[in-house]
């Protein structure tokens, strides 16, 4: 009984295989080959069509409003800020990462893939300082006008004395890293984090101490979560977390320009190729997440 | 009687017999076996955690073999890409329908820009202020219904709605609060002539387009939300500026 039900599992196994090679087979006498490459270019192009139809009917839909909203560029690792469907302007990231040391490169496919619904954007670390009025009871010219007195500091190069003013004359000053808190999809999607952050230059020390830094980190983790088991708190646990590395300059001018409730949206990079695989019985040509080939996760490539 | 064997096989006495230079590279093996199990075991656990997104190389799709087979999937395939690029065509001209054309005004609230635009060309290229994005709690309001104030430059499509010449500012609540004095009991005490510069085009909601005497804060996010120019772009931008004209502020 034995080697019968194995043979039978190396046939089912094979068949497949034997299939396509007797499809491709037979096509080389009857030009099927050919039909074969064409149902595969098709099958790629309808592929991309579809990508294409899903953004621009999130487009048009909201490009018939008066809000602004995001484009973000995968494959070139830009934002763009659009209003009525005409791009207004753009920031390009230098590198887009899954990890702070920017070891791992992010894949645009694997990205789309988990932001399949527009982001909104929820929070903006360090935006919305508190502006604190002058204590009208006390007898000093001024109070404290900044919830951070550094900041009164750090804009006009002078010790931060609560000499009267406002915002209207000092401005206030942004960070050149932090993180964008956005909700995927309309409730219950969860939460994405964009982290931006401005390119370092370390010394040989430092990279040796960010090294063992980043070991101990690790295993400090993997320990933690064989201890523990599930992810103790899933709820709370982005989506996704992404690092994008760009000047301090751009950094501040898109801290500048984000305001909550703005919406993101992801643009989909080209399809990835396509494997035909014969199979008894399934003809079906639809782009399915079960259709998709599951890679080693990012962190491990 | 011969003695015990130990678990080597050999007898506890014989063992004690091996010479010297057996026993120490016997416990250097040792070391040197347990020095690379305890490095392997590390570096299996510095190993970065997966994020759980995973990488998609390919993917697979089956060879039509239904009635038909290859070449009816073709024929199928053929109409839908034909349907599909059809639509996108649409959506894409209806989107491109709604895009800014004629004399426009784009604000940048990243880098404190006006610029004029006629159609893709920029005919004038101004530095601004706008909004501080700071929020100011009205210390005075009701704990149960507390009033604040974000200093934020509206995002989107505006329009210029009025056009004013020598505007006058008329102070709004926060104006005070924001100085620590109390509200005006009298309305004149709210208006000051002179600080809006020459000009004003109004957006609409209390927000405008007009001058200011701190010129030198141009270029910094300084404002309660409205969009501060220099007296002399202000006058240019006036002149060409029509009632109705769009305004994008991104």
């Amino acid at each position: 009984m034995r080697p019968a039900r194995g043979v039978i599992r190396i046939l089912g196994a094979v068949a497949p295989a034997a299939l396509a090679a007797a499809l491709s087979g037979a096509g080389a006498s009857a030009g099927a080959e050919t039909a074969l490459d064409k149902y595969q270019a098709l099958l790629q192009e309808k592929r991309a069509l579809l990508r294409e139809n899903g953004l621009l009917q999130r487009e048009a839909a909201l490009a018939a409003t008066r809000e602004p909203y995001i484009f973000f560029h995968l494959e070139e690792s830009q934002l763009e800020f659009r209003v009525r469907g005409k791009a207004l302007k753009s920031y390009k990231f230098k590198a887009m990462t899954f990890d702070e040391r920017g070891r791992r490169r992010a894949d645009p496919e694997a990205i789309w893939k988990t932001l399949d619904k527009p982001l909104t954007v929820l929070e903006i670390e360090g935006s919305r300082p508190e502006l604190i009025p002058p204590d009208p009871n006390s007898s000093g010219e001024t109070g404290q006008l900044f919830s951070d007195p550094n900041q009164l500091a750090s804009q006009t190069g002078a010790p931060s004395t609560p000499t009267h003013t406002d915002a209207g004359v000092l401005g206030v000053d942004v960070p050149t890293e932090y993180y964008i808190r956005f909700a995927m999809g309309d409730s219950g999607g969860g939460h994405v984090i964009i982290n931006i952050r401005t390119p370092k230059t370390l010394t040989f020390r430092q990279k040796a101490a960010d090294r063992f830094a980043e070991m101990v980190e690790n295993i400090s983790a993997n320990l933690s979560s064989w201890w523990s088991g599930a992810d103790p708190d899933p709820e709370h646990r982005p989506r996704l977390e992404l690092f994008l590395t760009t000047d301090a300059d751009t950094a501040k001018n898109l801290h500048y320009s984000l305001l909550p409730q703005e919406r993101l949206f992801v643009v989909p990079p080209p399809p990835p190729p396509i494997v035909l695989v014969a199979a008894q019985g399934q003809a079906s040509t639809e782009e399915r997440a079960g259709s998709t080939v599951r890679g080693r996760p990012a962190a491990v490539r | 009687m011969s003695e015990p064997a130990g678990p080597t096989g050999l007898p506890a006495a014989d063992r004690s017999k091996r010479p010297l230079s057996v026993r120490i590279a016997r416990a250097l093996l040792l070391l040197v076996c347990s020095v690379i199990l305890v490095s392997a075991g590390l570096l299996l656990l510095a190993r970065p955690r997966g994020t759980g997104v995973p990488v998609v190389t390919a993917e697979k799709f089956m060879v039509p073999v239904d009635a038909g087979g290859v070449e009816g999937s073709v024929a199928s395939l053929e109409k839908e890409v034909k349907k599909l690029s059809a639509t996108n065509q649409k959506l894409r001209q209806r989107i491109t329908a709604l895009r800014p054309r004629g004399l426009y005004l784009v604000i940048d609230t990243g880098s404190n820009h006006l610029y004029v635009m006629q159609d893709e060309t920029i005919v004038r290229d101004a530095v601004v202020s706008t909004g501080s994005g700071v929020r100011l709690a009205d210390p005075n309001s009701d704990p149960n219904k507390p009033r604040s104030w974000v200093f934020d430059t509206p995002r989107g499509e505006l329009r210029v709605i009025r056009k004013i010449n020598d505007p006058v500012w008329t102070k709004p609540d926060w104006a005070f609060v924001e100085v620590g004095e109390d509200l005006p009991r009298d309305y004149g005490e709210r208006i000051e002539e002179g600080v809006l510069g020459d000009y004003a085009l109004d957006l609409g909601d209390g927000y405008l387009i007009h001058g200011t005497l701190f010129e030198r804060a141009l270029g910094l996010h300084v404002t309660h939300g409205c969009v501060r120019v220099g007296a002399k772009d202000l006058e240019a931008i006036f002149k060409q500026v029509g009632l109705g004209t769009r305004v994008y502020i991104i």
